[in-house]
């Protein structure tokens, strides 16, 4: 979880006026954590690049209207939050590049396959994100940032823009949902041979 | 202690990293000692955030990339002029109607008043172009992705390009650089580009410029010599033309898309791009080949014409046109190489070549490709594929 921090006023004014050096500083002291949450919510075979430089770019137009409530850090995820957003509204063939790893995603594994060292780490791993990707988005993105990132609801209903209401339910439904798929692949089956019943 | 139930306990599980109170985790600890089938949830989730939680992080290189990209196109586009709407000519444009109709209400009070004919007054407006460009003899620099209008054509630099320009001639000199160009064939006026090995003459198209060739993606263009020479009479939608090949050739597939009678919008072209990969994805090459064709004779973005361009190359892939891919791949990777497509194409050229088994091609473009990207994201797989041809070596 991200610790907020008191932003230094003469560094946000001149990122305000579009300071270059400003703007570098205050990037550069953000982005491995940024980078982490927009590969949370995403998953790791997007362009995770491509994705922080477009919150980039989209921050340093609305960083006119930063305000300061907020850490830079959580303001800077917010908007994140809209980039992965619409990424993961897009069609999943155009998520990621190229076509032939979106192809490997979506390819089901073999039940067969004996489950053996990192091959079948690698392949578990790629089962759960295809998974989470199964999961709609504002589901999936209030999922990610409570229990993967830890982040309280109240941020989380700031963040998206929801009701606290909302955001467990979503949490609620994107567990439930996950589970069901986790359980019913066979593939996962040695992780959880039970039923969902919850 | 108290006691929770299931559903709670379920909830206390996707709260944990977020933080659970003493008696919150005493609680779940105890309910987790009882119930098997919240103890097989605690594990299941577990997983999940371990495969979920992590992510690989981009390399130092990768993250010197992002921000130098997202700093140069976002300082260049708050270095864009305002919409029209927003600007100081709206401003004066509403400031002239709203004098006009004040006037005119005067006008009318006061032909009641004195019951003399009106004399109708002619409001001069002031010319509505949204981006209004000084005459230039000398030289200037646009960054890439910046657009100009110079007299009825909008000239887009695709890479920093240095030009400068004649409003009255409707020509364009191109020193160096790529630029890309939408002439309104409305006005049925010609316009020139002129570059130190050819001229380019068109009348209303679309079509994109460097040094080295011209691409038509609309229209039909003519080249001459610096002389005057006609060098091609017509070179049509979807062709190609360089000074070091006699022939044009076809760029893009045979497929012609329909003529657009509007502009095409970001919004319009993600859908057509999202349609083409589900046509590829389904087997349809031959609409996916055609939808993205179609992107690249209408409006797009740079990122969209790259993409559209990967898709054309994968379509040519698809049907085993190993050549056509190939140079499809090369092209993409040579004109964007500064965005994520271009690297991804410059990998995909040597994947191309060494899945056809061309070893010594693929060596090459492999090993170009970890020049240029040491730090990229197929770098391991590009080293693997070098490390098997070494083993494999007769």
């Amino acid at each position: 979880m991200q610790a907020p921090t008191t932003p230094d006023p003469a560094l946000i004014e001149a990122c305000r006026k579009k300071d270059r050096a400003a703007l570098e500083t205050v990037f550069r002291a953000h982005l491995p954590a940024l980078e982490r949450f927009v590969a949370h919510m995403v998953g790791p075979k997007a362009d995770i690049e491509d994705l922080v430089q477009d919150t980039l770019v989209t921050a340093i137009a609305a960083f006119p209207g930063y305000r300061g409530d907020a850490s830079v850090g959580s303001w800077l995820n917010g908007i994140a939050v809209n980039v992965a957003r619409r990424h993961l509204r897009r069609p999943v063939e155009r998520r990621s590049v190229p076509l032939d790893l979106v192809a490997a995603a979506a390819e089901p594994v073999d039940p067969g396959a004996a489950p053996d060292g990192i091959a079948d780490g690698r392949r578990r791993v790629e089962r759960i994100h295809a998974h989470m990707s199964a999961i709609g988005p504002e589901r999936r993105i209030a999922f990610i940032l409570h229990v993967i990132e830890g982040r309280p609801i109240e941020e989380i209903a700031q963040i998206v823009g929801a009701s606290r209401m909302a955001v467990k339910s979503r949490i609620f439904w994107a567990r439930r949902a996950l589970m069901a798929r986790v359980r019913r692949d066979p593939a996962l089956r040695e992780l959880a041979p039970g039923e969902e019943r919850s | 202690m108290k006691l929770i139930g299931c559903g709670r306990t379920r909830a206390l599980l996707a709260a944990r990293a977020a933080g659970l109170s003493a008696s919150e985790r005493d609680a779940l600890h105890a309910h987790l000692q009882t119930c098997g089938d919240c103890r097989e949830q605690a594990h299941l989730l577990d997983e999940i955030v371990l495969a979920v939680g992590v992510t690989p992080s981009l390399t130092p290189a990768a993250r010197e990339r992002t921000i130098e990209r997202a700093l140069r196109q976002g300082l260049e586009q708050a270095c864009k002029p305002p919409p029209f709407w927003k600007s100081r000519s709206a401003l004066a444009v509403g400031t002239v109607v709203l004098s006009g109709a004040l006037a005119a209400t005067v006008a009318l009070v006061m032909m009641r008043g004195s019951e003399r004919p009106l004399q109708p007054t002619l409001v001069e407006q002031p010319n509505l172009r949204p981006q209004e460009t000084p005459l230039a003899s000398e030289p200037r620099d646009l960054p890439a992705g910046v657009e100009v209008a110079v007299a009825h054509a909008r000239v887009r630099a695709v890479r920093r390009a240095s030009i400068s320009w004649n409003e009255k001639a409707a020509t364009v000199k191109l020193d160096s650089g790529a630029i890309e160009l939408d002439v309104d064939p409305a006005l049925q006026r010609g316009f020139r580009v002129i570059t130190d090995a050819f001229v380019v003459e068109v009348l209303g198209t679309h079509f994109t410029v460097d040094a080295a060739h011209v691409e038509v993606s609309r229209g039909t263009v003519r080249v001459l010599a610096p002389d005057g020479r006609v060098l091609v009479a017509r070179l049509q939608m979807g062709q190609t033309w360089s000074p070091l090949q006699a022939a044009p050739t076809i760029s893009e597939p045979a497929a012609q898309p329909e003529r657009r009678t509007h502009a095409t919008q970001p919004a319009d072209v993600a859908e057509q791009l999202a349609r083409a990969r589900r046509d590829l994805a389904n087997g349809q090459v031959a609409r996916a080949e055609k939808e993205a064709s179609s992107i690249l004779a209408g409006g797009r973005e740079r990122r969209q014409e790259a993409e559209a361009r990967t898709l054309l190359a994968e379509c040519a892939q698809a049907r085993g046109q190993i050549d056509q891919a190939f140079a499809a791949y090369a092209v993409v990777a040579e004109r964007f190489g500064d965005l994520p497509a271009g690297e991804t194409a410059l990998f995909a050229a040597g994947r191309t070549l060494a899945d056809a088994g061309r070893r010594v091609s693929a060596t090459h473009w492999l090993h170009r490709y970890l020049n240029s990207y040491p730090s990229g994201r197929f770098t391991v797989e590009a080293k693997e594929r070098l490390a098997g041809f070494e083993r494999n070596q007769p």
